[in-house]
């Protein structure tokens, strides 16, 4: 097994709340003094991304039958410039710092525009041993530990899609499964007998919210892992994670608050030229402090363990897994749990309905078009969700309370033929919440990208695409819960002249059914239930066309129309809007 | 060239203390003897593996810069002036206009320090970008004295070529140049005096600058006063099978809507586009189109659109520039009925080298419903609006309600004539123009003119501000200033608007010293009944005449001095609106003089001064009066 030290960096967006303009400007002047005087052997180099961007939306439907108050027509955009500029002056050390010019659509002479300092990030290796990173970080670690789940949506959605959400993952600086946050990681690699064994070191510190001095304390998310591999075949990971706020950091603190988790990783591979046999698993225990309103009417420690099995057919392409999990309801692991999607954000695009009086809710259009619906932040509480769009492990891996059977398989590859998958989660909950009886769950979830385009040998793309995901909620006794939900996506790609692409694309989500929603005091205990009907159908269409002008840069054109269909209100919740996308990315 | 690609040399110093802190950064240890070692980092090879991912992909490393230094203040000493005006009576300020509370300071300041970056990610793709630095010299040390954002180019490219043609994409902010056709895109041509200095000004060299203006013809408009300022996208193909050409843009212009109602996502937008044949060089045809897509409100679906369609033709050669548009457009919103007007506007030019006499001649018929405030055509729609139909008509700078225009310019809801001569020798030019139109229809009882006597400085007042003034009749746009005055005559009638201007110029040896002479005359009336000349009687609602004679004096090869002297005097009859003191209507005189000194002191670098007195009262308003001093030092440099 080769291992390869691999740093998590892009030139993507960084963190936020630093004071822009000076010093982004002094960086900028840094860099070109610098090139300036290195021609010859440049160490300032060049990144960022160049934006421009129209929307045009129109409302339309039921929702506005004597409605005599509601936007249903809007515009917007802007044009941006990220320059990211690297520095390094000598090899073991690398500064970048993104500054972002941004102009909103229309305003013109410097009216709406803005400047704004979105990455700092300094790196470097001491004594050729030690990696550091200062700054603004992406820092990711295990499922259970430190991770950025991803949403509900499918990993087979079209071109025309993923355009619209790689643009809110790059606003919103997700990398992966990476949070981005802000302070120091630090990494190496230990060499044990002459190389027979290795440790990745890993270990980071940050603030996640610094204290207002009053009633708030600063927060601090920390986290370290060793992982050993052993020869070829085995791999032993420990993993420490901390959140926790000061104490007595100010007189009239609000909260007073700790979370430990300690997980121990392993994998061990048996290896043969026609079929790989691997093993692995994680299992770790959560520790939750609060000395400030602290109940103690309920346990505030738990553990969870995953453990999955897999066999890979090596000729067939195919991988097979299955696996038992079990995470116990008071698992607590925030930097796993946060969610990056809020529910709680307004949709910026006709963000009230009913006579511009109530909120509208997201829809499943918002959730990956919007880069206001996002959250940024490692919350200490579980976050509010929508059941329609993931309620079986609404929480990714990490979601507390559940336990179950995983089993699925991998087929192909992203140069193959195919690349599908296909993966079912049959859960339950460990304990019932408001009543002895348990929920029960199952989730299944899959598709395929086809690369047409191989099988007729040309060098036009023609990708088509599928995806699927259906989840079944029941809770047969007490208060009973059933609800179904299916969500398909399908995509085509096809390459007509060269570079020009036609993109199309259709989504639809239907859920059915009831749920008691958790709502969760600032102890993250839950103190009540509300309850949640559902019956109602969801479609996306789009349409667009996509020129390349290389690999990241590209100017596309698309229509997409989005409609709610709410079957238990025939007025309000019954909507559509069509909306007409214009962007040209510059990318390097 | 704009984008010339120089180091940054005095700006080494400010990264050198930075780089001396990276050297505390060397140095480790030999752990090679323990049992437990670390892994090198780099080891197999070192160089390589230090290079970290993100630099490993394709990496920029060489961008292009360019820009400008540019300090600029005016000091204003007012011993009177109009009750409304937005500074003080003795006013410092470091940026044409004072910008204030509004927009967050942010709107139109003259960048202290403006950097313009480009680079070429790849061989077809380009960006350039624009970081403008402004300086208010408030005294404070926290932002609110300094200003970082991006005014005219933030803009991306991506290039196509192909063996049928060119394709160019141009998306981006700031302020994209465009245009199409007079009637359509385009830009206004109003007259700047020789003695002003304008913000874009680039020349490094005053004496070329002034030779330069010399040589200017009246009967040639500057390409890039052709261009209106956009946002959105413009995508450009060229050299086409059968010589075609096409251009389209989608996005807004700086008229489209406002800083407010942007924020509100609210909707219009522009549509258009051209397709030709032919070249610009030798002739083209082309058919144009405009459409903006607009609302009232985001609510009620009631549009505010407008649309304009064209063919125009060029043809050019040695004698002869003939240029022809001939268009439809309408107008919806509810203070119009979307009716169809027509437009048409030919003219031509005879060049005679022998003569050296150009003769320019222009006829033009544009109904009120062919309105783009984008294009050449002055707007005399009033349901037209800057900003969206509903806008707050102060602030609407694209109204030119019965507007005694420059010999140049077109208007809509007019009928008119222009005529042009330059009669040029070597060192001496005349240029001769007169202008004769017609309103088509009788829309408002006013009559507009023109204050060219301290337009820029008037300008400030109350900038950007309409129905200003003791009278509420002056309106404020970007560099001139007009005023509109009622009519009582309510009988029925149309509007005859004349103008005639002469400029002279002449260049001469004083003192062994060039000296560049030039004066600007100009006479304008409007009345009932049409003239081939102005009629400077009490038969017109108004009359005004403006004379500005200037000269430049080339004292050494790098300092050039200036004077300037300018007069306006104009005259409302019995039929505008009488003063309620003495029962006399309107009879305004302002005069404007000063000095100035350019000095070149590098070969990219000036010291540019400018003084004026001026003086302005109406005999018969007698709040209508100002009288001061202005002071513009500016120091301006390029890289």
């Amino acid at each position: 097994m080769k291992l390869k030290i691999q740093y998590v960096l892009s030139l993507s967006p960084l963190g936020r709340g630093l004071e822009r303009g000076k010093i982004a400007f002094s960086l900028l002047l840094l860099a070109f003094s610098l090139n300036g005087q290195a021609q010859t052997n440049p160490k300032v180099f060049f990144d960022g991304l160049g934006r421009a961007l129209v929307t045009h939306d129109e409302l339309d439907g039921n929702v506005l039958k004597n409605d005599t108050a509601t936007p249903n027509r809007g515009t917007e955009g802007y044009a941006l410039f990220d320059m990211g500029v690297n520095l390094q002056p000598y090899e073991y050390l690398r500064g970048k710092a993104i500054v972002r010019l941004k102009n909103k659509f229309g305003s013109f002479y410097g009216q709406g525009a803005s400047v704004e300092f979105r990455q700092l990030l300094i790196e470097g290796i001491i004594a050729k041993k030690v990696k550091y990173a200062l700054g603004d970080i992406d820092v990711m670690m295990t499922p259970y530990t430190v991770f950025n789940s991803y949403d509900s949506s499918n990993a087979y959605e079209s071109d025309v899609f993923k355009t619209r959400r790689d643009i809110v993952h790059y606003e919103n600086f997700n990398v992966g499964n990476n949070w981005r946050v802000q302070g120091v990681k630090v990494n190496s690699v230990l060499l044990v007998k002459n190389d027979k064994a290795r440790i990745k070191l890993n270990t980071f510190g940050t603030r996640t919210r610094p204290s207002n001095f009053v009633s708030l304390t600063d927060r601090f998310l920390c986290g370290a892992s060793a992982n050993a591999f052993v020869g070829k075949s085995l791999n032993i990971g420990l993993n420490y994670v901390r959140f926790f706020e000061l104490q007595n950091q100010v007189k009239n603190q609000a909260t007073s608050y700790a979370n430990d988790v300690v997980t121990v990783n392993a994998s061990y591979e048996i290896n043969t030229q026609k079929v790989a046999y691997r093993i692995k698993g994680e299992a770790g225990s959560s520790y939750y402090q609060r000395s400030i309103s602290k109940d103690t009417s309920v346990s505030n420690n738990d553990f969870f363990f995953d453990l999955r099995a897999e066999v890979e057919v090596k000729p067939l392409g195919i991988k097979f897994y299955g696996g038992y999990k079990e995470v116990g309801p008071q698992f607590s692991s925030p930097s796993a749990q946060s969610l990056r999607n809020s529910v709680t954000n307004t949709p910026a695009i006709f963000s009230k309905l009913d006579n511009n009086t109530v909120v509208r809710e997201q829809l499943l259009f918002d959730r990956f078009t919007q880069e206001n619906l996002y959250n940024q932040t490692i919350q200490p509480v579980l976050m509010s969700y929508l059941p329609q769009f993931g309620n079986a492990l609404p929480y990714g891996d990490a979601t507390p309370n559940r336990k179950g059977i995983v089993l699925g398989l991998n087929a192909g590859g992203k140069e193959k033929l195919l690349n599908a998958s296909l993966r079912a989660d049959w859960m339950s909950e460990i304990i019932g919440e408001g009543t002895p009886s348990l929920r029960h769950f199952l989730l299944i979830r899959g598709g395929t990208f086809l690369n047409l385009h191989k099988i007729l040998q040309s060098e036009r793309l023609l990708v088509l695409s599928f995806g699927g995901r259906m989840e079944k909620t029941d809770r047969a006794e007490s208060a009973k819960v059933s609800l179904q939900t299916q969500q398909l996506d399908a995509g085509l790609t096809t390459e007509t002249i060269k570079n020009l692409d036609v993109i199309l694309g259709y989504k639809a989500l239907i859920s059915k059914g009831n749920e008691f929603m958790s709502i969760r005091n600032s102890l993250n205990q839950i103190s009540d239930y509300s309850i949640f009907k559902l019956d109602m159908a969801q479609n996306v269409f789009s349409l667009g066309l996509r020129y390349r002008f290389s690999d990241k840069t590209f100017f596309t054109l698309q229509a997409n129309y989005s409609s709610l269909n709410n079957k238990l209100d025939s007025g309000a919740s019954n909507y559509s809007f069509t909306q007409y996308f214009v962007n040209y990315t510059i990318g390097f | 060239m704009f984008f010339a690609q120089k180091p940054l040399s005095q700006w080494v110093g400010v990264g050198v203390g930075l780089l001396m802190s990276f050297q505390t950064f060397a140095g480790g240890g030999d752990s090679s003897k323990t049992t437990f070692k670390y892994a090198l980092i780099g080891k197999k090879p070192p160089k390589k593996t230090l290079q970290l991912p993100f630099f490993q992909n394709t990496r920029l490393e060489n961008l292009n810069y360019a820009g400008s230094v540019d300090f600029v203040s005016y000091y204003r000493n007012m011993q009177t002036a109009y009750s409304d005006m937005a500074s003080p009576m003795k006013n410092l300020e470091f940026t044409p206009y004072s910008a204030g509370s509004q927009y967050n300071a942010n709107f139109y300041r003259q960048p202290l320090l403006n950097l313009y970056i480009s680079g070429n990610p790849t061989s077809n793709t380009t960006f350039a970008i624009e970081y403008a630095m402004s300086h208010f010299y408030t005294g404070q040390t926290t932002d609110s004295s300094k200003k970082l954002n991006v005014q005219n180019m933030l803009q991306f490219h991506g290039n196509v070529y192909t063996s049928k043609g060119t394709f160019i994409l141009t998306a981006g902010g700031g302020a994209m140049n465009y245009s199409l056709s007079p009637f359509t895109m385009y830009n206004k041509d109003f007259r700047e005096p020789m003695f002003e200095k304008l913000p874009w000004d680039w020349y490094t060299n005053a004496n070329m600058k002034y030779n330069d203006l010399f040589k200017n013809s009246a009967t040639i408009t500057t390409s890039y006063l052709t261009n209106t300022a956009t946002q959105g996208f413009i995508v450009e193909g060229t050299d086409l099978p059968a010589n075609l050409g096409f251009s389209a843009f989608y996005g807004r212009s700086s008229f489209t809507t406002t800083p407010l109602r942007v924020d509100s996502a609210f909707p219009v937008e522009i549509l258009a586009g051209k397709i030709y044949k032919g070249k610009d060089s030798t002739g083209k045809i082309g058919i144009n189109a405009y459409k903006l897509f607009g609302y009232t409100d985001r609510v009620k679906r009631i549009h505010d659109s407008r649309e304009i369609v064209s063919t125009d033709f060029l043809y050019k050669n040695k004698k002869i520039k003939f240029f022809t548009e001939i268009g439809a457009g309408s107008v919806h919103n509810p203070a119009s009925s979307g009716a169809i007007g027509a437009a048409l506007n030919v003219n031509f030019t005879l060049f005679n080298n022998k003569l050296q006499l150009p003769i320019y001649v222009q006829v033009y018929s544009v109904d009120k419903n062919v309105a783009a405030l984008e294009s050449a055509v002055l707007n005399a729609n009033l349901s037209v609006m800057q900003g969206g139909y509903g806008n707050d008509p102060r602030y609407n700078n694209g109204y030119y309600p019965s507007f005694l225009q420059e010999v140049t310019m077109m208007s809509n809801n007019r009928n008119g004539l222009i005529l042009k001569v330059d009669k040029v020798f070597d060192n001496f030019r005349i240029e001769l123009g007169n202008a004769v139109s017609q309103e088509k229809e009788n829309l408002v009882n006013v009559a507009s003119f023109g204050q060219m006597a301290n337009a820029f400085s008037r300008s400030r007042f109350t900038p950007w501000l309409q129905s200003a003034g003791p009278y509420g009749k002056v309106n404020n746009r970007f560099r001139r200033s007009f005023e509109t005055v009622p009519i009582t005559d309510n009988s029925s009638y149309l509007k005859t608007f004349n103008a005639t201007d002469l400029t002279l110029k002449l260049r001469l040896k004083f003192l062994k010293r060039e000296l560049i002479l030039s004066n600007y005359s100009y006479a304008g009336s409007i009345g009932k009944s049409i003239s081939p000349i102005p009629v400077f009687s009490s038969s017109s609602f108004i009359r005004t005449f403006y004379e500005e004679f200037s000269g430049y004096y080339q004292l050494k090869s790098n300092i050039t001095l200036l004077g300037f002297y300018s007069i306006q005097q104009t005259k409302a009859n019995d039929q505008t609106t009488l003063s309620t003191e003495n029962g006399k209507p309107l009879s305004q005189i302002g005069t404007g003089y000063g000095f100035g000194i350019d000095y070149d002191f590098a070969a990219n670098a000036g010291l540019f001064i400018r003084h004026r007195w001026m003086n302005h009262r109406d005999e018969n308003f007698s709040l209508d009066k100002f009288k001061g001093t202005e002071t513009m030092v500016e120091l301006k440099l390029f890289f």
